[in-house]
């Protein structure tokens, strides 16, 4: 399967659920950008992109009450180290 | 207090930050300190595994390096387990050993052990521990689909049935059922919301015909996922393994459990846990 995913990618083929491998961008640019995923942002950025911001607007709240996101990113000390692996 | 490596991952962080403060409290029971791997970077699990599988392996060898001067690494979520499992085996098994070095500038640690905490529970003596027995408890193992694949990783340890011998040693009465392994759809949840409730809706109904009083789980996304994509009416909750532990050596607080989505305090309460 995992062999298939990146035939996928690397000839730009759009699979059958696209909005699948868009999510998976962002969680690959939030590491690329601090090293950890920021649920949050990647949340909020895919559910912008897809126009679906009610989607889960009463989740992410209670996510928030019950401190499960971090509003700022966690960063790590090394960020360039990262950008190298990519 | 002697000091055990650890490497908690992003959702630890997050989603899972009272899992990851029950999971110190219960180390600090057992005479452990768990120190966290400096400076430590997502394992590469999951989207960035699916995309880019040379980036995901990079990423789980920094981890390595950065744990090399321990012998081994404690880990408790099952998708990091693997990754830094497979970024070992890929050093050990393939002439990646040039690459390492050239991205790290030392020698891969190649007789590090990655531990799960599955594993460390499974190989503790309980018995000089005073155990509050939860006998009142009918649990079911929920083991998703990660804990167990691939098969060129497998562990000796980790396998079916070592959940269900820690909760019968806590005392419970332990539960079959027939979705224990099946997967609850975590990556999609964002993403097809609608398709996980479908999946997360039919565990509770299937808990309800065995009269199942919680499941148990040691995923914290799988723990996470299924109680919040579930919408039916009677829904049951969902433990981290590592809170069932903590309940049972006194250890559990009315506030560590206040991150669930479906309140498990009126069960343990109607019980006399808490």
């Amino acid at each position: 399967m995992t062999t298939l995913r990146s035939i996928v990618v690397e000839r730009n083929i759009v699979p059958e659920e696209p909005d699948i491998l868009e999510f998976h961008r962002l969680v690959l640019s939030s590491i690329k950008k601090y090293g950890r995923v920021h649920e949050l942002e990647v949340m909020l950025g895919f559910k912008f992109k897809k126009r679906k911001i009610f989607e889960d607007i009463l989740l992410g709240l209670k996510m928030l009450a019950k401190k499960k996101l971090n509003i700022h990113p966690s960063k790590i000390k090394e960020i360039k180290k990262i950008e190298q692996l990519f | 207090m002697p000091e055990i490596a650890y490497y908690p991952g992003c959702s630890l962080q997050s989603i899972a930050r009272d899992i990851n403060e029950i999971l110190f409290e219960v180390f600090r029971e057992f005479g452990l300190s768990l120190k966290e791997v400096e400076d430590w970077n997502c394992c590469g699990s999951s989207s960035v595994h699916n995309i880019n599988p040379e980036v995901s392996k990079r990423l789980a060898w920094r981890i390595l390096a950065k744990s090399a001067s321990f012998k081994e690494i404690l880990v408790i979520c099952p998708n990091c387990y693997y990754r830094l499992k497979e970024g070992l085996y890929a050093l050990r098994f393939s002439s990646n050993q040039e690459e390492f070095y050239s991205f790290f500038g030392c020698e891969p640690p190649f007789d590090i052990k990655i531990v799960h905490f599955l594993e460390f529970l499974s190989r503790l003596d309980w018995s000089s521990f005073s155990i509050l027995s939860l006998k009142n408890l009918k649990l079911a193992s929920y083991y998703g689909c990660s804990l167990f694949s691939p098969p060129h990783l497998s562990s000796e340890v980790l396998r079916m049935g070592i959940i269900e011998e820690i909760l019968k040693k806590l005392g419970a009465e332990v539960i079959l059922w027939r979705y224990t392994t099946q997967c609850c759809g975590t990556y999609l949840s964002v993403v097809r919301p609608d398709l996980i409730t479908d999946i997360v809706s039919q565990f509770m109904l299937e808990s309800h015909k065995k009269g199942i009083d919680a499941l148990v789980t040691p995923c914290v996304m799988c723990q996470f996922n299924i109680e919040i994509r579930c919408k039916i009416a009677k829904m049951i909750p969902v433990f981290h393994l590592i809170e069932i532990v903590a309940l049972s050596l006194g250890k559990i607080e009315k506030k560590y459990l206040k991150h669930h989505f479906i309140d498990p305090i009126p069960l343990l309460e109607g019980r006399g846990l808490i």
